[in-house]
């Protein structure tokens, strides 16, 4: 394969910090080509106010931006996939009582395999993202490290965890080295279209960020039926709207009259009933992860910080690599609700090492 | 740059541009009384009679509209709207979405709609459409050649089969007016869809055919431009450009025609001998002369046409969507194409401004392409 390494396909979504990548490539003199994934289209009863990823006005955005810049742009259809991949898969898992990661779904399945297929075709040695994380080279191994952004607070690495080395090879992340306030005022003194456009906070094809109603709405009336809350020794507390609606962790909605407060524990999908407890039984000292990808080689034994939600900080825990693609996560601190269907993400510092799916928690 | 898009749209002829450049000075409102509106009034009945005399149709058959899309409309809603009871629509799945959207409407209006399908080169013949005939059938639309494929299908039989019952013939001739002889005193066709930027002419404006005994209800209500059918100032500049290029092309339209058949037929030859794996879509027998669609086994239309762009060379794939992401060919798809398949369509379309160089350098740097992509894979 001949590809050529000054030339860069910019994953555009309409945003400030894709935006920005774009721009840096451009002025790095790399021959830059903008594309934006159309991954799906809102439901025509959805409303306005809701603006999703994907929509007309996004795509309208990046279009402009690749004009302000000077670079070709394309759209790319790709909803088949991210229906099969991501959105079929997402409300599969909230029918089977877990809580899915569709962003990391996404990068995992879908967006990066993409990217790569339409670069190599057009010759491209790279893409670029606006993703918030780094890459290192590190010489005396040869390989590659992925790194959290410099941006405390945007740090993506997390969903990035799929990322192995063929593909970090081949991937910039030019904004990794930034903070928001950096990009925007880059987006700002170039005259971007986007540089004061907002943060996309929800899941790009939940834009109302009601995932019960959304799932009950794609599958138009086959939504779960109500079903029943217990507590742990299976006595009954009240009724649920259907199992799909909640998330492990989760106090609120659930509207159970109890005296203390409590907190789903548990779903079980066949007997359609969710358990709650207090919220000490959330805690679980150890979990089980499948589909686990390295970024590099790891040893069995070695002490991690592993983050079990994007928003959870890290702890402490000890890996031990249970069969390929498999491992048991033992904390050194039990943690609150561990959630299966969430991607647990391993650190050793500020390097990413990899990552993979809760399958469950275990002890407690 | 090579432009081998020619049935999204032309380049304006030189003469054109020139013509429309001097109307736009001449602005009064045909409307008007005075001698500005005059002036107008002459240039649009002048370009009416050129419209007409290439055609050879009487000139009160000729409504300007602002392009094929409203002239189809305006005869498909224009034909349906006013009438109550029981009322059959006959159209093809091949046809521009301008009619199948609109029989779409129709439908969620109460018409029956027949949707004839294609044989797997795209071919529909006339007996399939009498077969679909039922007794409270108002209207047959089976558009003269495929934008996609370039398919000529048989307008003559299926004119003939409607005027033997008195059922009105729609045919959508975007594809077919400027680049291919319709002698309309010939050809049972009782309404026709027209639009100038196919044939060198300017955006904007078309027109709408229809013989008079077709009643219809006009879309456009205001004033009585273009004899109460369509309301509206008329589009000066517009007009006199589409005269101007249908004039143009009609006089040397078989000149043009054996040279883009020849350019086509060295494309399609020399594609054949250089891309294993080429296939081609729609009736290689039956087609307009400018249009090749083709598809490369296990490349997408997509990447192809991203790569050609970026060598500097325009073709179209597929059918864009509203945000410019491309969505399976509804033409190819009706021949019986997967989804796939259908995504590796490719149409390349040309006009008289193109040249033996271009087509040279398409051949060129097209297998280098396909070779890099199939690399990639």
């Amino acid at each position: 394969m001949n590809l050529d390494r000054k030339k860069v396909v910019v994953a555009m979504s309409g945003g400030v910090d894709s935006s920005v990548a774009a721009l840096l490539m451009k002025q790095a003199g790399h021959e830059v080509i903008g594309i934006t994934l159309k991954l799906w289209d809102a439901p025509k009863d959805e409303p306005q106010r809701h603006t999703s990823c994907c929509s007309i006005e996004d795509i309208t955005d990046a279009r402009r931006v690749a004009d302000q810049i000077g670079i070709p742009f394309y759209v790319v259809n790709s909803k088949t996939q991210f229906r099969e991949q991501v959105v079929d898969r997402f409300v599969q898992e909230y029918l089977s009582g877990r809580t899915p990661n569709p962003c990391a779904m996404c990068n995992d399945k879908v967006k990066f395999d993409f990217l790569f297929t339409k670069a190599f075709e057009l010759g491209a040695y790279h893409i670029a993202t606006g993703h918030y994380a780094k890459k290192e080279w590190d010489a005396q191994k040869s390989e590659w490290r992925l790194l959290k952004g410099q941006d405390d607070r945007k740090d993506q690495s997390y969903f990035l965890f799929s990322l192995g080395q063929k593909q970090l090879e081949h991937t910039l992340f030019p904004i990794g080295g930034m903070s928001k306030d950096e990009v925007r005022k880059i987006a700002r003194d170039a005259g971007l279209k986007t540089s004061e456009k907002p943060d996309s906070q929800e899941i790009c094809f939940v834009p109302s960020g009601d995932h019960g109603d959304f799932i009950a709405k794609y599958l138009k009336g086959q939504a779960p039926q109500s079903g029943e809350f217990v507590n742990e020794s299976g006595e009954v507390l009240g009724s649920h709207e259907g199992i799909h609606r909640y998330t492990v962790g989760q106090r609120r909605g659930t509207q159970v009259a109890q005296g203390e407060r409590v907190y789903i524990k548990a779903i079980d999908p066949v007997t359609n009933r969710i358990t709650m407890s207090e919220n000490q039984a959330l805690f679980q000292p150890v979990l089980l992860a499948n589909g686990v990808r390295w970024v590099r080689p790891v040893a069995d034994g070695i002490e991690v910080t592993a983050r079990i939600r994007h928003r959870h900080e890290g702890s402490p825990a000890t890996l031990r690599l249970v069969e390929a693609g498999r491992v048991r996560v033992e904390f050194h601190e039990p943690q609150r609700a561990i959630s299966p269907g969430q991607a647990v993400v391993f650190y050793l510092g500020e390097e990413c090492l990899g990552g993979g799916w809760i399958e469950q928690g275990l002890g407690n | 740059m090579i432009y081998f898009d020619n049935n999204s749209t032309t380049p304006m002829a030189p003469e054109v541009a020139a013509a429309v450049f001097e109307a736009s000075a001449r602005f009064g409102n045909a409307s008007s009384v005075h001698g500005y509106g005059r002036e107008a009034r002459r240039l649009i009945n002048e370009s009416r009679e050129t419209i007409a005399r290439c055609l050879k149709v009487n000139e009160a058959t000729i409504t300007f509209t602002s392009g094929g899309t409203e002239s189809l409309n305006a005869a498909m809603l224009g034909v349906f709207l006013p009438l109550q009871g029981p009322r059959h629509l006959i159209v093809s799945r091949v046809e521009h979405s301008a009619v199948l959207k609109t029989a779409e409407f129709l439908e969620s209006l109460g018409v029956e709609v027949s949707y004839l399908g294609v044989d797997a080169e795209g071919r529909l013949e006339a007996d399939a459409v009498e077969a679909a005939l039922k007794p409270h059938t108002k209207m047959i639309a089976v558009m003269f050649a495929n934008n996609e494929t370039g398919n000529l299908y048989p307008v003559k039989r299926i004119g003939e089969s409607a005027r033997g019952r008195g059922i009105p013939y729609l045919c959508d001739a975007v594809q077919a007016v400027g680049r291919f002889e319709i002698d309309l005193s010939l050809l049972p066709i009782d309404l026709l869809a027209a639009s100038a930027h196919k044939f060198h002419g300017p955006k904007g404006v078309g027109f709408l055919y229809g013989r008079k005994e077709v009643e219809l209800t006009p879309l456009i209500h205001g004033g009585r431009q273009e004899r109460g059918h369509r309301a509206g100032t008329e589009n000066l500049p517009g007009i006199v450009g589409m005269a101007k290029a249908l004039e143009l092309a009609q006089g040397r339209l078989f000149e043009d025609l054996r040279k883009v058949s020849r350019l086509r037929d060295r494309l399609q030859a020399g594609l054949l001998e250089k891309i294993p794996g080429i296939e081609w879509n729609g009736d290689v027998e039956h087609r307009v002369a400018g249009t090749l669609n083709f598809r490369v086994t296990g490349v997408s239309g997509e990447t192809l046409l991203m790569n050609l762009d970026m060598a500097g060379i325009a073709v179209s794939v597929g059918a864009a969507c509203d945000s410019g992401s491309l969505e399976p060919s509804h033409v190819l798809l009706a021949m019986g194409l997967d989804e796939e398949r259908a995504l590796e369509g490719v149409r390349v379309s040309l006009s008289r401004y193109n040249t033996e160089a271009e087509v040279e350098e398409f051949l060129r740097v097209f297998p280098g392409l396909v070779s890099k992509i199939r690399a990639a894979a």
